[in-house]
């Protein structure tokens, strides 16, 4: 191969290129996502039966389908059976080798796809981003992973977005159109008797199902770790609302299908239908089933979607926002652990223990604990025995509240004056003071029922003045430290009519 | 205000929150009574208000079940001396079972981000041991070049752990002995196998065990912040992130 010397790279036409176009990034990274599977393929030249004539770009691709196929129902794809899938494979390409190849070949294409020999860690390649100023990136993902089936305790394999993209061929669209459009596609072919496309597309529609659902699930998955991260107000309502619509349209469309292609089977279709092989009219109908069956689960996924959100709310209430950085258990824990000196090292591991273990039911008493006990002093309950009949001595000590901050606050309205948006009260307020004008307005938002909770100093009267009138008009708040409404705080109702 | 017969089922639901290995999908009541912990508010909080008696805390409800971890004081926490006891430990050991339990998370999710996901994982014995084994390594170098070290003495909690051997097997029947480490990473993920927290890996190798969902979940909303809060509190001399080289190779 020659080439051609002469020509002066800087001074081309580069600044046209489609190289700085964004769609062209997409394109490659699509491109990488088929990586793993090269690597799989070239690696295995160490092996002994590298050169058998195993086909392991197909092995690799087959095991994903194998896993994509029943991902997401309850019968998923577990290790050895999708083991046993590609051993039958590769015994059908090479006939007559012995059963230990078959077996070793299969488990180094799945644990290639789980990248077991670096520890399920994403696979991780630079390419150069020349739509970015910062062109050198990584693009980090997985294709295959194994999940814990909660309810059952399985250990199933699931592939992720990014394979089923890999393996659909790179389309990156919005799911709920292209889903439409294959649907078309299926139909027309259908009418045409085109029943090899016709099953293809009823498999891509069953990929994109599964894409959608796998969306939805980190998008759920997300809620559970900081249920601020997902927009809850707008976003996900819009799309859980629209994914219901979705899902009862694609649900009605493949019944419509279904009964039109079985129709064709049993010979009341149209004339095309004469050639139908029976094993591909089969295969669609299997394909449409499996397609209905995922959208009821999926249907079934989007009604319980909000109670994860209001389940989420409650639970990360009053968890403060610093917990929700996870440490780094190396660095953060292990290693200061063993550089402390052995009575900390013991004591940070009696407390990880005693966290990581989960309860333990005491069944014998133990001679330690009992010696323990006998030697600790006597416990006096938290909890009096007595209640107190006037429950109004049960509400927090008032030498909680700093005189200070309530005065901070007092002044921080005083000088902007209501009506006023809680952002610009809290705009100029300290922090003490801030917070105070905050549960002030949250108080007089929804005061509490309860005799024992009428804001007993009079703080928030004092804050607020003695007929507050607070409002939401759903406007959200756009500080740092507070999420919420902006609510409006006036000083009486006929401020809130004005 | 919740009746009698309601309170006779928070108590079976606490009873299925205490043990670990029963599952929702073949136990039909637990299913039942996780159900109606989400659906009913008041059956919830009357649950919560039993547990927070009996020092346990809520961490998930799904359908994994009630997930539930003790709090310091709680008679159902968890002790290294109960291993002592049940295994004859003596202190240096017991150490040695802490370490490796930290091994094992650190093991099983090397970074934040691995935490964070509901993915399987894996750890075996001989893994975790290397992993334990280079990060003490790394500090005995630094240990040895720095003589600011000797400011918190000889005594660091590595040495024990360091100083047994990795494999001693027995004569008769070639099993791990109490003289070598693996021999007490073996028993802790045993240990974690009766809480639900692990399980042998059947046919994914010698000594690997999976990781469980529970254990993903204890350690992620419970341990590591618990462990951390720990050191950054009452270990002064302990900086976070210094130059950190010891995990290379790791990702």
């Amino acid at each position: 191969m020659t080439f051609n010397t002469s020509v002066d790279w800087a001074d081309g036409p580069v600044g046209d290129s489609v190289v700085f176009d964004r769609s062209f990034t997409a394109r490659m990274k699509t491109l990488l996502r088929t990586e793993p599977i090269h690597q799989i393929a070239d690696v295995a030249g160490q092996r002994s039966w590298a050169d058998a004539g195993f086909d392991l770009h197909t092995l690799c691709l087959a095991a994903i389908d194998a896993v994509v196929s029943r991902q997401r129902l309850p019968d998923e794809a577990t290790y050895s059976e999708v083991l046993g899938l590609l051993g039958e494979l590769a015994r059908r390409a090479v006939p007559g080798a012995d059963q230990r190849v078959y077996a070793e070949v299969a488990t180094y294409v799945v644990d290639g796809l789980l990248n077991t020999p670096g520890k399920s860690a994403p696979f991780g390649y630079d390419l150069i981003d020349y739509a970015r100023e910062s062109a050198a990136r990584r693009v980090e993902f997985t294709l295959l992973y194994e999940r814990e089936q909660r309810a059952t305790g399985t250990v199933v394999l699931n592939a992720t977005v990014d394979a089923i993209n890999a393996l659909i061929g790179g389309l990156d669209c919005d799911v709920e159109d292209e889903q439409a459009a294959v649907e078309l596609v299926l139909d027309r072919q259908l009418k045409q008797g085109k029943f090899d496309q016709a099953q293809a597309s009823a498999r891509m529609g069953s990929q994109l199902s599964i894409q959608y659902f796998e969306e939805l699930s980190a998008a759920l998955e997300a809620t559970r770790r900081d249920v601020r991260s997902v927009d809850w107000r707008e976003a996900m309502p819009q799309r859980l609302a629209r994914a219901i619509d979705h899902v009862g349209e694609r649900l009605h469309a493949e019944a419509q299908l279904l009964e039109h292609v079985r129709a064709g089977q049993s010979g009341d279709g149209e004339a095309s239908g004469a050639k139908r092989p029976a094993h591909a009219v089969a295969a669609v109908v299997d394909l449409l089933e499996d397609c209905r069956t995922r959208h009821t689960e999926l249907h079934s996924q989007l009604i319980d979607a909000r109670d994860t959100f209001l389940d989420e709310q409650v639970r990360q209430r009053f968890r403060p926002p610093a917990s929700l950085q996870t440490p780094d258990l190396a660095e953060d824990v292990l290693h200061p652990v063993l550089r402390g000196n052995r009575e900390q090292a013991e004591a940070a591991c009696e407390v990880f223990a005693a966290a990581a273990f989960g309860p333990c039911a005491p069944r014998l008493p133990r001679i330690s604990r009992l010696v323990d006990m006998m030697l600790s002093p006597r416990v006096v309950t938290a909890t009096p025995v007595h209640l107190p009949d006037d429950p109004g001595e049960l509400v927090d000590p008032p030498a909680s509240i700093v005189e200070a901050a309530v005065e901070g606050a007092v002044a921080a309205v005083a000088s902007i004056g209501l009506p006023a948006r809680l952002s610009t009260l809290v705009a100029n307020a300290d922090d003490a003071a801030a917070r105070l004008i905050v549960y002030a307005a949250l108080w007089a938002y929804a005061p509490s029922g309860e005799e024992g909770d009428q804001d007993p100093d009079g703080v928030a009267s004092r804050i607020l003045g003695p007929t507050p009138v607070v409002t939401s008009d759903g406007t959200a708040l756009a500080m740092p430290k507070w999420c919420g409404d902006d609510l409006v705080v006036a000083a009486n109702e006929q401020q809130t009519a004005e | 205000m919740i009746d009698i017969g309601h309170m006779q089922e928070v108590g079976q639901l606490i009873g299925f929150a205490v043990q670990p290995n029963v599952r929702t999908a073949t136990d039909l009541e637990y299913r039942r009574l996780v159900d109606q912990y989400r659906s009913k508010v008041e059956f919830a909080s009357a649950t919560d208000a039993v547990l927070t008696g009996l020092g346990l805390e809520v961490l998930s409800v799904d359908e994994l079940g009630i997930v539930v971890a003790p709090t310091r004081d709680s008679p159902f926490v968890f002790r290294l001396a109960d291993v002592g006891e049940a295994l004859r430990a003596d202190a240096d050991q017991r150490l040695i079972c802490g370490l490796a339990l930290l091994g094992i998370a650190a093991y099983g999710y090397p970074t934040p981000a691995d935490l964070e996901e509901a993915h399987v994982r894996y750890a075996d014995v001989q893994g975790i041991d290397d992993l334990l084994r280079a990060a003490f390594d790394e500090l005995a170098a630094r240990a040895d070049s720095d003589p600011d070290t000797d400011e918190y003495g000889m005594d660091e909690a590595w040495r024990p752990y360091r100083k047994m051997r990795s494999l001693v097997t027995s004569k008769r029947g070639g099993r791990p002995t109490k003289e070598c480490t693996q021999y007490w990473i073996a028993k802790v993920l045993e240990w974690l196998h009766g809480q639900g927290m692990a399980r042998p890996a059947a046919g994914r190798g010698e000594g690997r065990y999976v990781l469980n969902e529970r254990f993903r979940i204890h350690v992620r909303e419970l341990a590591a912040h618990a462990a951390y809060t720990y050191l950054t509190e009452h270990v002064d001399h302990i900086q976070t992130n210094p130059d950190g080289v010891v995990e290379e190779g790791e990702r």
